[in-house]
């Protein structure tokens, strides 16, 4: 008892503080984003910051965890049956989502020119509201809400066990519980998506003023804070239904033998296309049509150049290949590193492959486009302090995470016995792998001859291109490590920490703790978030202004 | 129609509620502002200009004062019905742009030293050297 009494002193206020630390991460995170190399908003910058809040914000709605709700499924080691499971899958990602949207209208700067101008309209949601999607979203939410309203009248049954044990894993039919339990934290989840929406409407409206952009631009970007949070919470509108589906298909073996189809999760996958296909509007000053403070300047086109057209193609090829590599890397990696191991490993070779393609482009680019040998450059002078840094940060965070995995692990392997993981040893190993070659990748980077011709700072361009997608590679797979390892080995912390008694998580070893299981998740997904940040806004050198890559680069 | 904005600068000799005063002023008082249209909140345009709420509430006080607004507990801060006429109204084809830009200017000459006369002077030598020869 007093054990659990101690847990609770720990999990109340993490419970609370977690999330708050989450969002003070996020909005330094966005501030960063908005500060372009030189330390002043841009046009281009703000709307990297719109896309950042608007993929974040998705990717905190997933639903995915909540699929099973309600559903009795003994042979699974989690249960979305009870009130506090139920609750964390469909309550936190609403909140999440929102929180997201919230605190990315909270991060804009205050005005520090010494010129403010401001326009003497008063500002309100119908002004900037996309009618359709506006129109779409109100229809998801009423058509969610209905679903919601029919679920509580569904009955429940137990799960079913066979007589025969040896066919039990094949035979076990899984069982619901009542459908106004479900029905309850789906309508909580429902009106804080309701509440929440039209809170960060209101937000949007009332957003500041923006000395990067004039009154045009103003206006457009918060339509397009408009269009991304109603396209999110479409989905999640279509997403609670989905659920609703999944629950309202598990029929009782008593009244049906066979299950129905999920039309309500059908619609809900082409809501999610037709969402993703919904774009934006553009703000003027990134398309180029009107000039917002003139203070870009016009950057030369090198998309024109053999060698920009190779790094271009490295662009496209290294993801590609690395998602090839780990496509089969799942589909031959079996046996004894199944699991944890499994993931872990593919997500390096992943990794592995798409460093590898960057190499081969320089020694490609070297070959057919380089200089004479004495133009070699060493200085490094082209990566963005933020990327340095924050990759330096991510490296010793995984150090640690990876120490504490291999030591909890020795630690329950030596007091009950049980068969350690290979989770650490593959990712120490991948890893590894990977930081060799990057490492090999950026002395060529620095090391290759300059291209020929060097127009306009190309080579300088170029060079920053690829060192900081080799730096994005790196730092993206260390925080899916590290968030992975987190994750899946969090009985692990809970023994390090000292929440629970060595020989007690021999029986619950199965059992995740639940706070290293969110912040874990939360890394790995900033770490595929991380891998789809564009590169050309951190192609700058932070002291070659006048050098911009080429977007598509 | 554009919508009336504000400028501050805030390295002006003249304060910046001042400034807000004056061109909120001048805009009701040319009708681009017209009466019985609302104004922002003061602690929205506080946090539009990047001011202190202070500032701006100041200037609304000011401008209630001069007759030139009204506070009302619902609507917020709107145009009088009938505003303290200042200049006499320009031509009504005058486009409302051009209109913000002489209120702009207006209010940048009311910081400096420099007179009206200089200022007129200073226009007409600028539209001589763009109008094309021949056209008068």
């Amino acid at each position: 008892m007093s054990a659990i009494n101690n847990l609770s002193w720990v999990l109340v206020p993490g419970a609370f503080l977690g999330p708050v630390a989450l969002a003070i991460v996020l909005y330094l995170m966005l501030r960063l984003v908005l500060k372009a190399p030189g330390g002043r908003m841009s046009a281009i910058s703000i709307s990297q910051h719109a896309l950042w809040i608007g993929v974040i914000g998705w990717l905190a709605s997933s639903l995915a965890g909540a699929s099973t709700l309600g559903i009795l499924e003994p042979s699974a080691g989690t249960s979305l049956a009870s009130w506090p499971g139920m609750a964390q899958a469909v309550v936190w990602p609403v909140i999440a989502m929102v929180g997201v949207h919230a605190v990315g209208q909270f991060s804009y700067p205050q005005p520090s020119g010494r010129r403010r101008t401001a326009g003497l309209s008063v500002r309100s949601i119908r002004d900037f509201l996309p009618r359709g999607l506006a129109a779409v979203t109100g229809v998801s939410l009423v058509a969610s809400a209905a679903t919601i309203g029919w679920v509580a009248f569904l009955p429940g049954f137990p799960a079913s066990y066979p007589s025969d044990g040896a066919e039990l894993a094949q035979r076990i039919r899984p069982g619901r519980i009542e459908g106004a339990d479900v029905a309850l934290w789906l309508g909580v989840a429902w009106i804080l998506l309701a509440a929440g929406t039209v809170g960060v409407l209101w937000l949007i409206a009332r957003r500041r003023h923006l000395e990067a952009l004039d009154a045009t631009d103003n206006d457009i970007l918060r339509t397009i804070a408009m269009n991304r949070l109603l396209r999110t919470v479409t989905t999640v509108a279509w997403g609670l239904a989905g659920i609703v589906g999944t629950f309202a298909t598990t029929r009782d073996p008593m009244v049906s033998a066979t299950g129905s189809v999920n039309i309500l999760a059908l619609i809900n996958g082409v809501v999610l296309l037709w969402m993703w296909l919904w774009a934006p509007p553009t703000l003027a000053a990134v398309g180029g049509t009107s000039g917002s403070s003139g203070k870009s300047r016009s950057a030369p086109d090198f998309t024109a150049q053999p060698a920009a057209q190779v790094v271009a193609a490295i662009g496209t090829a290294s993801p590609f290949l690395g998602i090839v590599a780990g496509v089969l890397g799942l589909l031959t990696v079996t046996g004894s590193t199944t699991g944890p191991a499994r993931l872990l490993g593919v997500a390096g070779m992943i990794a592995a492959t798409a460093v590898l393609t960057i190499i081969a482009g320089e020694l490609l680019l070297q070959r057919n486009h380089g200089g004479p040998p004495q133009s070699r450059a060493t200085q490094v002078r082209w990566v963005h302090p933020a990327v340095k840094w924050t990759t330096i940060a991510v490296g010793l965070l995984y150090a640690a995470v990876l120490t504490v995995s291999a030591v909890g692990e020795s630690l329950l392997a030596a007091s009950t016995g049980l068969i350690r993981t290979l989770a650490w040893p593959v990712s120490g190993g991948v890893v590894t792998g990977t930081l060799v070659l990057a490492a090999l990748g950026v002395v060529l980077v620095l090391r290759r001859r300059r291209t020929s011709p060097d127009v306009d700072g190309l080579d300088t361009a170029l060079r920053s291109i690829s060192l900081h997608r080799i730096l994005r590679i790196t730092c993206a797979l260390l925080i899916f490590q590290t968030g992975l390892l987190l994750a899946m080995l969090s009985p692990v912390w809970k023994l390090v920490l000292g929440l629970e008694d060595p020989a007690v998580l021999g029986v619950a070893r199965d059992a995740p703790w639940q706070p290293a299981v969110v912040v874990g998740t939360i890394l790995w997904i900033a770490a595929l978030v991380l891998t789809a940040f564009p590169v050309s806004s951190f192609a700058r050198s932070p002291k070659n202004t006048d050098v911009k890559a080429d977007a598509r680069l | 129609m554009s919508t009336p904005a504000l400028s501050v600068d805030l390295r002006a000799a003249t304060p910046p509620f001042e400034q807000i005063r004056l061109q909120v002023a001048t805009l009701i008082e040319l009708d681009i502002l017209a009466p019985g249209s609302r104004l922002p909140t003061v602690r929205s345009l506080a946090a539009d200009l990047g001011l202190a709420t202070g500032t701006v509430a100041r200037a609304y006080k000011e401008l209630e004062a001069g007759g030139y607004v009204e506070s009302r507990r619902r609507s917020g801060t709107i145009v009088s019905a009938n505003p303290p006429s200042g200049l006499p109204l320009p031509e009504p084809d005058v486009p409302a742009d051009v209109r913000a830009a002489v209120v702009h200017l207006v209010v940048t000459l009311r910081g400096t030293d420099i007179t009206e006369e200089c200022l007129v002077n200073l226009v007409r030598a600028h539209l001589r050297k763009d109008r094309p020869r021949g056209q008068c």
